[in-house]
């Protein structure tokens, strides 16, 4: 028996759901907003902020609006070597790239753009201002951009902030029913030493489990070796 | 998924966006015919503004121009990379993929040329000598930086500054895009203007955020007081640089 069943949840109330970090973090829905807007309007914009601040997933929640019209191509340049006209021509398949088919109005998603090389960068410049690109959003900080490219993007900046512990009591309250087993206090320090939206939720989970482990009516201190930093 | 403000207005996509040529290939406030009768003439010639000022509008209104007529190539430079003129050259033709055959009397025109590195300038140069080149075309934001010493005395069709668009400019611009649009009157376009400085992607994107921010609130006709509060967020464009006489 898994530690939320025995506290009487029939799944794991920290399972990671991107509506619900939307609705609870604040800002992140108006940010949310503003991604599919600019998306939508044919702008190039970045998210600027790090990673633990929620970048992942506003462009976790763009896939998701823009994924049925089969033209969202995300790419996590920190992985591996991004080549953005292969990129483009996948989605015509093999003939796409036998015939050098490009195709029109796609949407490119870059999260830690920092990785991409500079040809591949003005590659995509070149593809957004012939249309091949219908939208361009970059993922990281904005003093990396080319100037080029940071000229294109303008005002069209969406800054993240980090999670307040106001976000956090909202996200758990949300997530459990109340405050009684995992309290504020606790919640905080949670907080401390968890990365971010994700990581804070996973910790949440291990900590939980840890004080069901030990029979514990409330989760403590001591449990809070169970997480780790990160 | 929202209405975007432009749906509300009657547009089908954003009226202000700012692709280069992606509404039409007039271009206002530059002086493109001036430009294709030196390229005509044959000649090397720099087209230098800042980021924003409608190079890439100017290069892409040639292009249409020329109509894939009179061997046009196309290319953009990368800060440090080669651009690898030969083969480009070359690949502009069947014959030239073929053979390896180099055309004779091509146009090139180079995009982000503040980025050319001194062994291309020297490349061009050569090329230019040879017949292969009848006319090049650079755009970039500083005729200074790119030619490295190397090109500069070819540079006979000498350098345009694309000037600041005017008022009446902007004007014509804005209602290239959308008309007698009553949201935007000609009076808030000019403050706009203003506050661009006269540089068109940054005028369009400050009429975009204006009409949005409208539109949201719900405002039927923007002043140039709620025009500015709307922009509050948007970071200030420092004036253009004084021309250089040449």
């Amino acid at each position: 028996m898994t530690w939320y069943e025995k506290q009487g949840y029939p799944t794991d109330p920290f399972d990671w759901k991107i509506p619900v970090a939307m609705e609870k973090i604040s800002g992140l829905g108006t940010h949310a907003g503003d991604v599919t807007y600019n998306i939508q309007a044919g702008n190039m914009a970045l998210i600027h902020g790090s990673e633990a601040d929620g970048r992942k997933i506003l462009l976790l929640a763009a896939i998701e609006k823009f994924r049925g019209e089969k033209k969202v191509i995300y790419f996590d340049c920190s992985k591996e070597s991004v080549d953005v006209k292969k990129l483009m021509q996948k989605r015509y398949g093999l003939i796409g790239r036998m015939f050098n088919l490009t195709p029109k109005g796609m949407i490119l998603l870059l999260d830690n753009f920092k990785g991409l090389d500079a040809r591949e960068i003005q590659r995509a410049k070149h593809y957004f201002d012939n249309n091949y690109l219908h939208a361009i959003v970059f993922a990281g900080e904005r003093a990396e951009l080319p100037p080029n490219i940071s000229d294109r993007v303008g005002g069209r900046i969406i800054r993240l902030s980090p999670m307040t512990s106001r976000d956090c009591l909202d996200l758990v309250r949300d997530a459990l029913g109340n405050l009684k087993f995992l309290q504020p206090h606790v919640i905080e320090k949670i907080r401390g030493k968890s990365s971010g939206i994700e990581s804070f939720l996973k910790n949440c989970g291990k900590a939980c489990a840890a004080a069901t482990r030990d029979r514990a009516d409330v989760v403590g201190e001591k449990h809070l070796a169970a997480v780790k930093n990160g | 998924m929202a209405e975007p403000w432009y749906w509300k207005l009657g547009f089908e996509a954003n009226p202000f966006s700012i692709k280069p040529g992606s509404i039409s290939h007039e271009v206002i406030g530059h002086p493109v015919e001036k430009i294709i009768a030196k390229i005509e003439a044959g000649s090397v010639q720099f087209i230098e503004a800042p980021h924003g000022s409608g190079k890439t509008s100017v290069l892409k209104s040639i292009i249409s121009k020329f109509g894939g007529k009179g061997k046009l190539i196309y290319c953009s430079c990368i800060k440090d990379e080669s651009l690898g003129i030969g083969k480009l050259l070359r690949n502009s033709s069947l014959v030239g993929k073929m053979f390896g055959k180099m055309p004779r009397k091509a146009i090139i025109l180079v995009d982000e040329a503040q980025d050319v590195s001194g062994n291309d300038a020297k490349q061009f140069a050569s090329l230019m000598k040879s017949g292969n080149l009848r006319s090049i075309v650079f755009f970039g934001t500083d005729a200074g930086l790119p030619i490295h010493g190397k090109i500069s005395e070819p540079l006979k069709g000498g350098v345009t500054a694309l000037s600041a668009l005017t008022p009446d400019q902007s004007i014509e611009l804005v209602r290239s895009r959308v008309g007698k649009l009553k949201l935007l009157p000609d009076y808030v376009i000019r403050d706009l203007c203003a506050r661009s400085a006269g540089n068109p992607r940054k005028l369009l994107e400050y009429c975009e955020l204006a009409c949005r921010k409208a539109v949201e609130a719900s405002i039927k006709e923007l002043t140039v007081s709620n025009a500015a509060a709307m922009l509050k967020s948007a970071p200030k464009t420092s004036a253009p640089k004084t021309r250089r006489a040449r």
